[in-house]
């Protein structure tokens, strides 16, 4: 199959740019979901779901998410196909050069991701656009999915897969956008792994929290 | 010292290759891997004893292991191979000429294929064809103005540190080792090292645009894949380029579609 023409680098920028603005979102997302933790029988929680569902510039913001991350996922693959390309004979010997931490399995964890994002979309998306039945009361349906012991195992193990895409993809997207030089270097990559760590044990936290009663 | 060496065989670029299997003895551990494959070659001639072949399945091939090679000191970027799972073998920032046989162990199996990617087809045996990168060159890695004579030192003054920067870039050899290590069989380390020592010169500045626009889009055309940042190129460069060179390379793209020069 011959596939469009676009040139490498600037399918990899769009790549960046969408994953900069994915990573944005899930700050976003993860300090919403601290109000899960506050006992308060969802009054937080689910007046930022309502407001989430019927502001009109949130739901084309919600729009515009989607279209990113589907894109994100599109050029992704695409790029993992023309590369596969480039090489049609393997090495017998298995690679043993030193790369990038977790920088080889990009394509893999994003794969992960996409199916750990439509079990979340299950539980939570679908439910709120009618597509699956289930409590449109996110505040009671997190916390008694994240009290059954394999839905809150599940969800970690998520987390875990997000940091390492997001880890790699942090410092791999000043890269690509030509941002990451001798003086900055370094220092882009150490704000990676805090930002993706960060932004996972938030999620973590909601998910532990209530799996421990909190 | 003595090893099993597992080459890769193939007679021309459509025949099908395979591995075969040599032993050679006495080897010196100050020997260089390419004289250990001399020494391999000589006794393939020879037909001596000290050199067995063990791969009864395929038909052998008789003529000496083809591999590439010129100046032998590391600047001609000639000699590639892949060697135990690692471009140039097991060590930093050295060509396969310069590997030497006290990096192994005595006894130890070695396994030796040709750089694998679509734009470096192998012509024999572990020879492949680079000339992918002459054409990438050839597409816009040059200054098109005529220089003249040799001007004084100080007439066009550049700040030390972007002459170090663009020295280092300059100082890759076009071994292909990049292309070779990387997951993805992309040329951006060599592209970005291309690029940036001659952007980052006042000489080379005026054409930067256009030359990086030339220059991947003759990358792409030739098959090479695109980078993913593994980094695996930047490990495995014999002249230790530096990825900071891709992000250069990604920077003056940006710039050429958005039309405008940078100033590095
Ligand atoms: S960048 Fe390094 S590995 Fe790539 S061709 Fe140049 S010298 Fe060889
Ligand atoms: S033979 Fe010239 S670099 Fe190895």
């Amino acid at each position: 199959m011959n596939l469009p023409k676009i040139h490498s680098i600037s399918k990899k920028i769009v790549v960046a740019l969408l994953g900069a603005f994915l990573s944005i979102f899930l700050l976003f997302h993860a300090s919403a979901n601290l109000c899960i933790l506050r006992h308060d029988e969802g009054a937080w929680y689910n007046a930022f779901c309502d407001f989430m569902g019927t502001n009109y510039i949130v739901k084309a913001f919600e729009i515009i998410l989607l279209v990113a991350l589907l894109s994100h996922i599109v050029l992704a693959l695409w790029l993992a196909i023309t590369n596969k390309r480039a090489r049609p004979q393997g090495y017998k010997k298995p690679q043993r050069t030193k790369t990038h931490f977790g920088s080889k399995l990009q394509v893999w964890t994003g794969i992960l991701l996409l199916a750990g994002l439509i079990a979340h979309f299950m539980d939570f998306f679908f439910v709120k656009l009618g597509w699956v039945d289930g409590n449109l009361n996110f505040y009671q349906q997190a916390r008694e999915k994240f009290q059954i012991p394999h839905i809150a195992i599940s969800y970690l193990i998520f987390f875990v897969v997000v940091w390492f895409h997001m880890r790699h993809g942090f410092a791999a997207m000043f890269q690509t956008l030509g941002l990451y030089n001798f003086k900055y270097g370094k220092a882009i990559e150490i704000i990676g792994i805090i930002y993706a760590t960060v932004v996972c044990l938030m999620f973590a936290a909601v998910v532990i929290g209530v799996y421990f009663g909190f | 010292m003595k090893f099993t060496l597992h080459i890769w065989r193939q007679e021309c670029s459509r025949a099908k290759g395979h591995f075969e299997t040599y032993k050679v003895d006495n080897i010196s551990p100050d020997c260089s891997f390419l004289e250990m494959l001399d020494i391999l070659n000589e006794q393939l001639i020879t037909g001596s004893t000290l050199t067995s072949h063990l791969s009864p399945s395929t038909s052998p091939i008789a003529h000496p292991v083809c591999f590439d090679n010129d100046c032998r000191e590391g600047i001609c970027g000639m000699c590639g191979l892949y060697i135990n799972g690692r471009p140039h073998g097991n060590d930093d920032g050295i060509t396969t000429c310069q590997l030497h046989m006290r990096k192994f162990h005595d006894g130890d199996d070695i396994w030796i294929e040709p750089w694998r990617a679509k734009a470096f087809p192998v012509i024999r045996d572990l020879v492949v064809d680079r000339s992918a990168f002459d054409k990438i060159i050839q597409a816009g890695g040059y200054i098109s103005t005529t220089t003249g004579g040799v001007p004084d030192a100080n007439t066009i003054p550049i700040p030390k540190h972007k002459a170090d920067m663009a020295m280092d870039a300059a100082s890759c050899i076009g071994c292909g080792a990049c292309v070779a290590a990387c997951k993805n069989a992309s040329a951006m380390l060599f592209v970005g090292a291309k690029v940036s020592h001659l952007a980052l010169l006042p000489q080379g500045k005026v054409e930067a645009a256009d030359r990086v626009k030339k220059m991947v889009c003759k990358m792409d055309e030739l098959g090479f894949g695109s980078c993913t940042n593994t980094y695996a190129c930047e490990a495995e460069c014999p002249k230790l380029i530096k990825r900071q060179n891709i992000s250069r390379l990604n920077r003056h793209w940006i710039a050429s579609l958005l039309g405008r020069d940078r100033n590095s």
